[in-house]
């Protein structure tokens, strides 16, 4: 029965038409992967064959770490790794608690002035961040920021409105009925946020946590305009240092950068598959 | 023990729990608006203790006096046209990935892999790949297309659509997401329906498909105007805004912080965040009037 109906539908327009739609997506994966592919395979070139031939040549030896070891030796690679960690970490840990908790009172709570804080935050939203980067700025001058990995913190934490919105936008679609009941058997609201909505809201965090982890360790205006030092900055800038110093009979050396910045992001990309793909379309259509 | 009544454990947990949000939002967000309008209309170099207030003056020389300022967003226009095409293609991508193809997976994922990878890092690759006897050179020798390579970066002529398939290649996957995950709002029987009463693939999309997901496309072609009006990234990590490359995001901030002039930069800011809200109002409407909401 099932084979019979496969045969029926696979006409020969059919197959012609998958066959077309199989070389365009074919086409355009090897356009996305070529460009990887090739810094890859230059990052364990010699000089010599950097020089002399083709891009697309393979390596003689791929076993030739040398460009590797020179990039960990003459780069502050720990340091920019660590800074990237001790951001991510601190500023993840921040949006959760701090978003939670406003959603909470948000969503749950009607009191004066709740609306004028909502419309705050519709209004901030539509504000594009890099536009006031000139005058905010100014504010992380007076407050001793710049320079310091905390500026990053504060800004991927506190100018997170996204997060906060994604929430609320969760929070909302959850009953009430059970943090009402628990309120009549006498929890305190601090309880109830603590012991039932936080646990409630593990899908949003998980969300936000992959969003935001991804943005953070990929984004070069914030680390660039506060963060200009590597000493304090995030694996962006360290890429950024190194490829200002490097000349082009240096490029190889520059490739084994970007793969070892690259590698992870890579292989938590495959192992995490599912779940950044479902969070991306999450928060990406409400975003 | 300490019981608080009911009240005041309200109001306590109201006031707790937003007082570190709205310190936030005020101090790096609301406050550092409103010092940009300020800033705007003042000559403030960014170190003097002074700022002389100058009126609309800064406002008179970008659009009236120095041409050259406004210059740079006529390169968002590549982006965006280079945004529609993305589009086109991330719609066409995920209708087909949608129909569960054998491999559909495999495609996706590769597809949408440049977008989670290091903005510096891809940058410093697509640098590279596009060079004289680069990557993108050597693979079209390699197919038989030497004849047809270009100067890619280095030919002004054909460097700002360089930029936009580099942007083109890192955020089409996103955009495929997305229209991906309207498309799974359809409901499969409504294409099996249409298939018994022989109703061509494009048939099949135009009816079916379209209508379901023409308001994620509305909205995308929105927040693509919105993107290529910031553009910074790419074109900064790649060309360093040569060869008439520069953004508006790229002048402003360049005015700001290499040449001091901070009054016009924030007033340069000020334009662009206009034309952003102008585009959001412009989408409300429409939206609105389309009753999706």
């Amino acid at each position: 029965m099932n084979m019979a109906k496969r045969m029926r539908r696979l006409t020969p327009r059919k197959v012609f038409w998958n066959a077309v739609h199989y070389a365009v997506l074919t086409f355009a994966s090897i356009l996305v992967v070529a460009p990887l592919l090739i810094a890859f395979i230059s990052s364990f070139k010699t000089p010599l064959e950097m020089l002399r031939g083709e891009k697309t040549d393979l390596p003689a030896d791929w076993g030739n770490l040398q460009n590797y070891t020179d990039f960990l030796e003459g780069q502050p690679v720990g340091v920019a790794f660590y800074n990237t960690l001790f951001v991510i970490v601190v500023s993840l840990f921040i949006v959760t608690m701090v978003g939670t908790m406003a959603a909470y009172v948000i969503d749950r709570f009607r009191f004066p002035g709740r609306r004028l804080i909502l419309l705050l935050y519709v209004i901030v939203m539509a504000v594009p961040a890099i536009t006031t980067q000139v005058s905010l700025y100014q504010v992380m001058l007076s407050l001793g920021l710049v320079n310091s990995k905390w500026a990053l913190i504060v800004l991927y934490s506190g100018a997170d409105i996204v997060s906060l919105y994604i929430f609320i936008v969760f929070l909302g679609s959850i009953s009430r009925e059970i943090d009402e009941s628990a309120r009549i058997e006498g929890a305190s609201y601090f309880q109830i946020y603590w012991k039932i909505i936080l646990p409630l809201m593990t899908p949003a965090i998980s969300t936000v946590v992959i969003l935001r982890t991804i943005h953070m360790y990929n984004d070069f205006i914030l680390p660039y305009l506060y963060t200009p030092r590597v000493e304090q900055s995030t694996v962006s800038m360290l890429l950024f240092k190194a490829s200002d110093m490097m000349s082009s009979n240096t490029e190889a050396i520059l490739m084994a950068g970007i793969v070892i910045v690259i590698a992870p992001t890579l292989i938590a990309f495959f192992a995490l598959q599912k779940q950044i793909v479902s969070g991306m379309m999450r928060g990406a259509v409400k975003g | 023990m300490f019981t608080a009544t009911a009240q005041t454990q309200r109001r306590l947990v109201i006031i707790g729990f937003l007082v570190v949000p709205l310190m936030l939002l005020t101090v790096f967000s609301l406050y550092p608006f409103a010092q940009l309008v300020w800033f705007s209309l003042t000559d403030w170099d960014g170190i003097s203790p002074e700022k002389t207030f100058v009126g609309l003056a800064n406002y008179e020389r970008i659009f009236f006096e120095d041409q050259e300022l406004l210059r740079p967003l006529i390169n968002s226009l590549y982006y965006f046209i280079g945004s529609l095409m993305q589009l086109a293609l991330a719609t066409y991508f995920a209708v087909i990935l949608n129909r569960g193809l054998p491999g559909s997976n495999v495609y996706r994922m590769l597809l949408f892999m440049p977008f989670v990878l290091n903005s510096v890092a891809v940058s410093i690759i697509f640098r590279d790949f596009l060079q004289i006897e680069g990557g993108l050179d050597a693979l079209m020798v390699m197919i038989g297309l030497g004849a047809f390579t270009r100067e890619w970066v280095q030919d002004p002529e054909i460097v700002k659509w360089s930029l936009v398939f580099a942007s083109v290649w890192r955020y089409l996957g996103f955009q495929l997401l997305i229209t991906y995950g309207a498309l799974q709002a359809v409901p499969q029987d409504q294409y099996e329906a249409a298939r018994i009463e022989g109703a061509s693939e494009w048939q099949q999309f135009r009816f079916i498909t379209f209508p379901t997901i023409a308001p994620i496309l509305g909205l995308q072609i929105i927040l693509s105007t919105v993107g290529s009006l910031e553009v910074f990234d790419v074109p900064f990590l790649i060309t360093g805004g040569a060869n008439g490359t520069k953004t508006f995001i790229m002048a402003t901030l360049q005015e700001a912080f290499e040449f001091r002039r901070v009054g016009l930069a924030a007033a340069m800011a000020v334009i662009l965040l206009c034309f952003v809200m102008l585009v959001m109002v412009i989408q409300r409407a429409v939206f609105d009037r389309g009753g999706t909401k």
